[in-house]
């Protein structure tokens, strides 16, 4: 009955909190266990500051990051970096460097589309 | 005239069916392969004028022993040019001063070891179509020199690739297989192969020897072929080749009688190190044959003449005495026999010219034209009238003039023969694949232009008509006959499009034509409307949402992943990714419409839906038909989330994560793919013997969920019979073996089953006719809505039940976690969440495709489980058994389409929503099509082109024909909907 079971649970674990790191530890220093913020901030045009902006633009690409860290993984280029928590983790860390670049660049070139509601 | 787009897009995909029939035509030339004669046909006697002659026996052979040394990617100037020279020096010798002969062998594409191997044991040119022929047994079983050779009583050896262990199952008495596995590896294969050689080459009990060096192939595959790694492995195969030489002749001073040493390369290797293509690098091939027999003068120059691989098949039947491989259509190398006498010479080319005329017969209709044939038949008068001479013993010089005149003859007309045949096979019928592309892309094009304005209000099309048109229609007609005729005059091989009769051709021809005018002019009316739009900007409220991105994007990724090999090798992880993401994407929509409220996205809106499909299975009253108008005008107005109450809203978010857990448990019940295909899996330890409580009461709980899922909405017979049916499912497994049986348990005994599987056909059959009978009630007396979808579950119950029975019982948890998958989306995610037409249709595109490979298919041939065609039938029938196979292999792409045609006809305007869908699924599965059909054609001579890209080009145009079944059918119920409407409205 091994099958049933995902195998490699500690790395797959250790990607987890890899993730999460890049992810829900900024989204839960800024905006707290507050589920419609958070829901908020994710949807198109909820953003209402510049912080939960680069939170975004850093979250999103960490996470499209990860997706595209698992395309290679079919691939038989038998690489030691295409196995599998290996190579979407490497994704993940490129895509939050990119956000991270990213979104101050994103918010001086929008500074002036940039008004928020409450302030 | 306008055109409902639904319509139009089922137009669209049966003529792109015939265009991808064209290409498959094309790109599998499928030569006409005669049934294999009796083995024991005997020798073609002698020819002679007047009288028969005493001569009918089959020549002896020439060689008592023979030993093949097959270097793999032994390339022509290996050994004859520099690096032979350098590296090579007993080689050397042999070619320039030895007793020996040397070639340059021409393989044809595809240059790949097995495909190769083939040809030099067969002779013949091994085509997809053998591929496919011999699907589970990799056992070569075409006329070949290594069975005839074992059928004579040869003892052969065989060390080296494993390769021929497969294709040549228990014809060596003695062997050792490596694989070439690990191409790291270069020194361990050929040492493996050489460790025997001491042994072998002292005892003499052994006539054939085979051994297949791999070592070079894999330095070429690392380092290519100027690394230095190249000479080395060379001086060794050099000291190796001495090795076995010198034993054999001191062998042959005691035995006094020649053998046959061959040195062959199965391909040759490209400037990178690789091969599988046409190059001259990769095409080129050394071939030497040595032995004491052959003579040569001192000072001799031999340039080695160049030659095709398939000779050598022929060579090796007339050096050790056997007859020629029936499909061969080499020429055997005549200095091999030059030292013979005359008579000889003449009886072993006559038999070689025999063979090739049969082989011609068979293949080619109007074979009496051909020049070979023309001239075989005058080599064979020449040839009887130098036997009547001979047998007359009339004046020696007459008969050597005579005789050479004869041989001369022979060898011109082996040539002309060998060419007719080989022009024949295997070559791509490049006319026929570019008009079938041109024909799916015309399609393709057709259906992309008119995306806007079937996706508009009334998903209708406009088809235009005009005289500017058909003027356009006979110009290109015209023209593209002109381009068949001089194509057709042209061309020097074989053509399919060329040998249909001319209406055929023509209307092929004038198919292309109209599209290409369909084409146009709707590229032209696009403009035209875009310039109108541009003149008064209409305000554009479509909006595009993270789903339409994550769609797009997925069939985008998917269609370029169809380039690489190993994406296909694996599609279903693709699959199974997009899947993931597409219930993530859900989940996120859900919980945003039920947290946030959708301020800016009234069409997402969730709304009541819950008891609507309840009371219109339940009450189906012309009544209800009209309060359901009103509710369902009632419904577009747009409604809060707090419509969805407590439970069902915890479900609604629920739902999207169940769904990925069913995804995650039906991966790990197939295992397919080539990769991690050899993990355990649940399929495997279910149907291992010692688990069979387990599957019994699996396959019981499926049957029992399977009904609860399906019954709620079908009538109240189709409800028994569905019953029924099930329970006839377990009894017919039972019947067979495969469950336990609860009231049989000592009757151990196996049968086929065949009443219990009659039993439940019958009731599959009923249960279609009464839900086909409902629709076209509805159609006829104007019913309403309620009768039409009840008769369309129906319809769809019949199918649940149909693929219950078809799948194997270890599946069976496929089709119900896809029943509770549907209703779980159905219920709380399409209705509450509001998708349009074209999204529900992707995620059921989507979703059908995952399954596919849930069920444990792949794109590899062998997965298809052919037991499906013998459920019920005690013998193969074709036709039944084909339907069945195709059935069960679909059944998921199918399922998922039949209940998109459930789903929208409940909905409001399920006309135009139906269209649509039909539209969008054409769209779906012709894309990736094309795209294939264009990709297949640029990478034809990839390495992998067979073993990969051709399985995947079959599945793709299979599914291309299911597609163009299943739009017919929304279109069918499309059309049926379409008076219901009519009558609702007017009854209203």
């Amino acid at each position: 009955m091994k099958f049933l079971f995902p195998r490699l649970v500690l790395e797959t674990f250790l990607f987890a909190v890899i993730l999460s790191t890049f992810t829900t530890v900024p989204c839960l220093c800024l905006l707290g266990p507050n589920l419609k913020a958070w829901l908020r901030v994710f949807s198109r045009n909820g953003v209402t500051s510049v912080w939960e902006n680069s939170l975004q633009i850093t979250t999103i690409s960490s996470f499209l990051g990860t997706w595209l860290g698992a395309f290679p993984i079919p691939l038989d280029w038998e690489r030691p970096w295409q196995v599998w928590p290996i190579s979407c983790t490497l994704g993940a860390t490129f895509g939050y460097v990119a956000g991270l670049i990213i979104s101050p660049l994103w918010i001086y070139w929008n500074r002036k589309q940039l008004t928020y509601k409450n302030n | 005239m306008r055109l409902g787009c639904g319509a139009f897009a089922a137009g669209c995909v049966v003529i792109e069916v015939l265009g991808v029939a064209l290409f498959l035509r094309g790109f599998f030339p499928a030569p006409a392969r005669p049934e294999p004669e009796p083995p024991a046909a005997p020798a073609a006697p002698e020819p002679m004028a007047g009288a028969s002659s005493n001569w009918t026996e089959r020549p002896p052979p020439l060689f008592r022993k023979v030993v093949i040394m097959l270097i793999d990617a032994l390339r022509d100037d290996f050994v004859f040019g520099s690096k032979g020279v350098k590296f090579m020096p007993y080689t050397t010798y042999l070619v320039e001063k030895g007793a020996a002969h040397s070639f340059v062998a021409e393989a044809k594409p595809p240059t790949v070891t097995m495909p190769r191997v083939k040809a030099l044991m067969t002779g013949s040119l091994p085509g997809f179509v053998d591929v496919v022929r011999n699907l589970n047994s990799p056992a070569l079983l075409e006329d070949n020199v290594v069975t005839q050779a074992k059928a004579a009583g040869k003892r052969i050896i065989f060390y080296g690739d494993e390769t021929w262990v497969k294709l040549f199952p228990k014809h060596f008495v003695e062997y050792d297989g490596t694989t070439s596995f690990f191409v790291s590896d270069y020194t361990e294969v050929d040492d493996n192969v050489t460790r025997h050689l001491d042994k072998v080459l002292k005892r003499g009990d052994w006539d054939v020897l085979i051994l297949h060096y791999l070592g070079l192939d894999h330095i070429g595959h690392i380092s290519g072929p100027s690394s230095p790694l190249i000479g080395r492995k060379l001086s060794e195969m050099d000291s190796i080749l001495m090795r076995i030489h010198t034993s054999l002749l001191s062998e042959e001073r005691e035995a006094l009688s020649p053998s046959l040493l061959v040195l062959c390369g199965d391909h040759g290797m490209s400037e990178s190190g690789g091969h599988g293509a046409s190059s001259l690098e990769e095409v080129n091939t050394a071939l030497l044959l040595t032995s004491s027999a052959f003579e040569r003068k001192p000072g001799e120059v031999r340039p080695p003449e160049r030659v095709q691989q398939t000779d050598l098949a022929a060579t090796l039947a007339v050096g050790l005495g056997l007859p020629i491989p029936q499909h061969s259509v080499g020429r055997f190398l005549f200095p091999v026999v030059q030292g013979r006498a005359l008579r000889e010479q003449l009886r072993l080319l006559h038999l070689n010219a025999v063979q090739l005329s049969r082989l011609l017969r068979s293949r080619i209709p109007g074979f009496e034209r051909e020049h070979g044939f023309e001239q075989f038949k005058i080599s064979e008068r020449l040839h009887g009238n130098w036997v009547k001479l001979y047998l007359e013993e009339n004046n020696a010089e007459i008969l050597l003039n005579m005789g050479a005149k004869a041989r001369k003859q022979y060898l011109y007309t082996l040539k002309a023969l060998s060419q007719a045949l080989s022009s024949q096979e295997a070559q791509y019928d490049i006319y026929s694949m570019v008009v079938g592309t041109v024909v799916v892309l015309e399609v393709l094009a057709l259906l992309l232009l008119s995306v806007p304005q079937a996706l508009g209000a009334t998903a209708k099309l406009e088809v235009p008509l005009s005289p500017m048109c058909s003027l356009l229609f006979y110009v290109m007609f015209l023209l593209l006959w002109a381009m068949h005729m001089v194509v057709c005059t042209s061309a020097e091989s074989f053509c399919y499009l060329c040998n249909l009769a001319w209406p055929v051709a023509g209307a092929v021809l004038a198919l292309v034509s109209a599209l290409l005018c369909g084409v146009l002019s709707t590229l032209t009316r696009l403009c035209v409307r875009r310039k109108l739009l541009r003149r008064k900007p209409a305000p554009s409220h479509w909006k595009w949402s993270e789903l339409d991105f994550l769609i797009l994007a997925g069939t985008a990724g998917h269609v370029l992943s169809l380039g690489a090999s190993s994406f296909i090798e694996e599609e279903h992880q693709t699959w199974y990714f997009l899947v993931s993401t597409l219930c993530l994407a859900l989940s996120h929509e859900s919980y945003r419409s039920c947290f946030l409220g959708d301020d800016e996205e009234p069409e997402h809106c969730p709304r009541v839906a819950g008891e609507f499909a309840g009371t219109a299975s339940a009450l189906p009253d012309r009544s209800v038909s009209c309060d359901m108008l009103e509710l369902d005008q009632a419904r577009q107005s747009p409604s809060s989330l707090d419509g969805l109450r407590g439970r069902e809203k915890c479900m609604a978010l629920a739902s999207p994560w169940l769904i990925l857990g069913c995804c995650r448990l039906l991966r790990s019940l197939n295992q397919t793919g080539v990769q991690w295909a050899h993990r355990p899996d649940l399929g495997h330890w279910l149907t291992s013997s010692d688990h069979q409580a387990e599957l019994s009461v699996l396959a019981a709980l499926s049957l029992l969920a399977i009904f609860a899922l399906v019954q709620s909405r079908c009538s109240s017979v189709a409800k028994g019979a569905l019953a029924l049916g099930l329970l006839g499912v377990y009894c017919y497994r039972a019947a067979t073996g495969h469950v336990l049986s609860p009231w049989q348990q000592d009757n151990k005994d196996v049968s086929r089953g065949i009443i219990e599987a009659r039993f439940v056909y019958v009731f599959v059959l009923g249960i279609l006719f009464m839900g086909i009978k409902d629709m076209l009630k509805s159609q006829v007396l104007a019913a309403g809505i309620p009768v039409k979808t009840v008769g369309l579950w129906d319809v769809y119950s019949g199918l649940v039940l149909l693929t219950a029975l078809l799948f194997r019982p270890h599946n069976l948890p496929v089709l119900v976690c896809s029943l509770l998958i549907q209703t779980m989306m159905t219920k709380f995610i399409w209705r509450p969440l509001r998708h349009g037409a074209a999204e529900v249709t992707v995620m059921h595109y989507w979703f059908g495709q995952a399954f596919f490979y849930f069920q444990g298919n792949s794109n590899n041939i062998a997965t298809v489980d052919i037991s499906a065609g013998f459920v019920g039938l005690n013998t193969y029938v074709e036709v039944p058994a084909m339907f069945l196979t195709a059935f069960a292999t679909y059944a998921g792409p199918v399922l998922w389409a039949s209940h998109l045609v459930n789903f929208l006809s409940w909905e409001p305007n399920s006309g135009s929503a139906l269209r649509r869908a039909c539209f969008c699924y054409a769209l779906l599965s012709s894309v990736p099509v094309s795209a294939y059909v264009v990709l297949v054609t640029a990478l034809r001579y990839h390495l992998f082109i067979w073993s990969v890209f051709s399985p995947k080009l079959l599945y793709e145009g299979m599914h291309l024909l299911v597609t163009a079944a299943l739009c017919l059918g929304f279109t069918a119920v499309d059309r049926a909907g379409a008076k219901v409407d009519a009558g609702k409205v007017a009854h209203c």
